[in-house]
């Protein structure tokens, strides 16, 4: 069938009653002004899911599960951009887990590597209202619904919603409607069912962000702002903690990587904000944290990459690959494994409390932090263009000819960089400082698909030299390893040959005014 | 969007009670359908308690384009919507006859809405004349309701002769019989005669019942009304016929 497109604007608007209007109350009154019959009682049972950091949420989309059927909806109108009825039992998790079709199609834009969870289970009872007009024609639907909400915690919560919904050709009768219920104190709200369903919980959708997301002041003493930095770090980090241990999918992991690595640079590298022995300790608590998932990540990515390995192969060499990622997959279960026993040990739990404890002492340090009362914007300037110049040194230095451990370096300088501007982005003009941001990604990106290249080689190369080469199975994966090894290769000499121009653009006049503008302390 | 016209050169045949009908069924099964009421007398916009706006008329009809979407109503139905009639609908000869093409304007004006439809049903005037010719056009399908008598053979034998001198393709063109009352012999003796001799002349037909001709008390379609109702069951089985046809 045709795409189902209306002209006509289904303009469905949304009241919230009181505490103290009753339904009964409110369709009284109704009834006093307008001729109303009731029509039909429904009750549904729908299942909302997105992905930990709200990806289609994010986008203004529900998927919502009633029944056999999953129908992925624009939040506001409902408007269905696809469905799919399904007798599966298991619910996929992964967007490539869905049968093909227009639902995995549309899933497959927004939803990454990210894996579905269930948000919330609600319950609508909602009951129909006809409003007539004289010749007893229905101009207009009421809908009135309890909203009963339980979230994947077991906390349980209700909440009542009105709708008026136009009848086609008649939206001056459903403006009088909407009108008449905002007159007898009812409040119009723009929000969707999900959003209602998690305000009764007390929650917010979209509540989680990978994102630092911290106002700072221009003038916060230095260690004040590293504090506000720091907690927001930790929050992050704990909140991916569960995902981990439940192993919902890789992207808490890199996560809680990311904000273990920035936590990190916030105490290394700005220098003289926290007392040296502070500094130092977490230094290593942080250290210890961050090495410990490392294996487990690069682990992830080789079986993220699974697929696009095999693609690399003519087709009679990918089942050289099987043994590889089955052995992969039972050392990440290994990995895993221990980093979750990490995770609930005393240990672990003493580094966070003290952490916490520390962060959230407003207390400025006295002893032997020199630059504990400087103003963070001076402070920030001052880190962000130092480490620009430095990028820019290193980086004019490389040549055709430089080692790759040239790249390497460079590549962590600007990883420096970019946590710099992401920290104090809210002390700049927002245009300015994502423009600063857009330029080092690009440069970025290519250097580190340069290292995550070059990473693989090595780590097939040291796969094979333990594979046994008198059995058959061991000669085919060392076939297929070494095909690999010379496909990353070539793709590795790719990238390598783009690095001049995406330095260029990093490099050039245009980009260090920007910066210079920016960050100057003049 | 398939575009199904209800005609007939003469009145009180039940094109209207079809049209209503036939779109009720075919929006409760799922379609979206669409009735234009096209006849002055504006029966089926009445059978729907739906009244035209008062600054919608037969020039800005035959003009067409946003007004024609703007006008739409929608029925107490799910999946249905009706393009009420205006009285000044007699008139549309003469706005038609001043528009360029003027036999295929009509065609024009319901391209604006064929993405919004599955199905168009439009409840044709009676008579034969500029109007007719543009529905001609416009339909890809044309049902003639037939009361089972000789006058109404007659003058069905009439529109073939005038689809036959304006070249005009008799493919489209579908009759069943309507306000049958099996219990008059002339009714059955026309119906054998029509159907051994005739080509496209459906199955099903529709009984002569009072339920059907109290629509216009209780201003329901009937299975609307009368779910269960053996007249309800008729235009069921009408409007599988037709999809059948429709389909191919």
């Amino acid at each position: 069938m045709k795409p189902k497109k209306t002209s006509f604007s289904r303009k469905r608007e949304y009241f919230v009653p009181g505490p103290e209007a009753s339904q009964e109350k409110i369709l009284t009154e109704l009834k006093e002004v307008f001729p109303i019959m009731e029509s039909v009682s429904r009750k549904k049972k729908q299942t909302f899911y997105d992905t930990f950091d709200y990806k289609l949420y994010g986008k203004g989309l529900l998927l919502v599960k009633e029944g056999r059927k999953y129908a992925l909806m624009k939040s506001g109108d409902g408007e269905q951009m696809a469905a799919l009825s399904t007798r599966a039992k298991k619910t996929p998790k992964f967007w490539w887990d869905f049968p093909d079709g227009e639902l995995r199609e549309e899933l497959s834009l927004y939803l990454d590597v990210r894996a579905l969870m269930p948000l919330v289970d609600i319950e609508r009872s909602s009951t129909r209202y006809r409003i007539l007009n004289e010749d007893e024609k229905t101009v207009s639907y009421l809908d009135l619904e309890e909203i009963n909400t339980l979230d994947c915690g077991g906390k349980k919560a209700s909440a009542r919603l009105l709708a008026v919904q136009p009848v086609r050709g008649y939206t001056e009768e459903s403006d009088k409607i909407a009108e008449y219920l905002f007159g007898i104190g009812l409040e119009r709200t723009p929000d969707d069912v999900l959003k209602i369903a998690f305000e009764s919980l007390g929650r917010k959708p979209g509540d989680y962000s990978s994102k630092i997301n911290v106002r700072l002041e221009p003038d916060m003493p230095a260690s004040t702002a590293a504090k506000v930095i720091l907690l927001s770090l930790l929050e992050t980090i704990k909140a991916n903690e569960q995902g981990i241990i439940d192993d919902i999918d890789s992207e808490f992991l890199h996560d809680y990587r990311v904000s273990v690595r920035r936590t990190r640079s916030v105490i290394t590298l700005i220098k003289g904000v926290f007392p040296e022995k502070v500094k130092e300790r977490y230094k290593k608590d942080f250290a210890m944290l961050g090495k410990s998932t490392n294996r487990l990540r690069d682990l992830d990515i080789y079986l993220l990459k699974r697929k696009q390995y095999e693609q690399m192969l003519p087709p009679e060499l990918r089942a050289g690959l099987n043994p590889l990622f089955s052995m992969l997959e039972n050392e990440r279960q290994n990995a895993l494994h221990e980093f979750v026993t990490f995770l609930s040990s005393p240990e672990y739990e003493r580094i966070l409390q003290s952490w916490d404890k520390f962060l959230k002492d407003t207390k400025i340090p006295e002893d032997g932090a020199v630059n504990a009362h400087t103003p963070i914007l001076k402070l920030a300037k001052t880190h962000i263009r130092k480490r620009y110049k430095k990028a820019l040194k290193l980086g004019k230095k490389i040549d055709d000819n430089s080692p790759d451990s040239d790249l390497h370096t460079l590549r962590i300088e600007c990883k420096k960089l970019r946590y710099f501007l992401e920290f104090f982005e809210s002390l700049f003009p927002e245009k300015q400082i994502r423009q600063a941001v857009r330029q080092l990604k690009a440069l970025q990106d290519n250097l580190g698909d340069f290292n995550d290249l070059h990473v693989q080689q090595e780590s097939l190369k040291d796969y094979v030299s333990k594979m046994n080469s008198r059995t058959k199975e061991g000669k085919d994966s060392i076939i297929s390893a070494g095909g690999l090894i010379s496909q990353l290769y070539s793709k590795q000499l790719d990238v390598r040959s783009e690095f001049e121009k995406r330095f260029e653009e990093f490099s050039n006049n245009e980009t260090e005014a920007l910066f210079e503008n920016l960050f100057s302390t003049n | 969007m398939k575009t199904l016209a209800l005609y007939s050169m003469k009145g009180g045949v039940g094109k209207t009670a079809t049209a209503v009908n036939l779109a009720y069924v075919a929006a409760s099964e799922g379609s979206r359908a669409l009735i234009c009421d096209l006849d002055p007398q504006g029966a089926t916009s009445y059978y729907f308690r739906i009244r035209g706006s008062k600054n919608f008329n037969t020039n800005k009809f035959v003009k067409g384009g946003r007004i024609i979407d703007e006008n739409i109503k929608g029925t107490d139905y799910p999946n249905l919507d009706l393009l009420p009639s205006k009285l000044s609908f007699r008139n549309m000869d003469l706005a038609l006859d001043a528009m360029k093409k003027s036999k295929k304007r009509l065609r024009k004006v319901f391209k604006e809405v064929e993405h919004e439809y599955d199905y168009l049903f439009l409840d044709c005037p009676p008579g034969i004349s500029l109007i007719s010719e543009n529905i001609f056009n416009a339909a890809d399908f044309i049902f003639v309701p037939i009361i089972p008598t000789t006058l109404s053979v007659l003058t069905y034998d009439k529109l073939l002769e005038f689809f036959k001198k304006k070249g005009l393709s008799r493919k489209k063109l579908y009759s069943f019989f309507s306000m049958v009352e099996t219990r008059k012999t002339l009714h059955n003796q026309t119906m054998e005669e029509m159907s051994a001799n005739g080509k496209h002349v459906l199955n099903t037909s529709i009984p002569y019942r009072s339920d059907i001709e109290k629509m216009g008390v209780y201003r329901e379609p009937v299975p609307a009304h009368l779910p269960k109702s053996p007249s309800a069951m008729s235009y069921g089985k009408l409007w599988m016929e037709i999809k059948g046809i429709i389909d191919g």
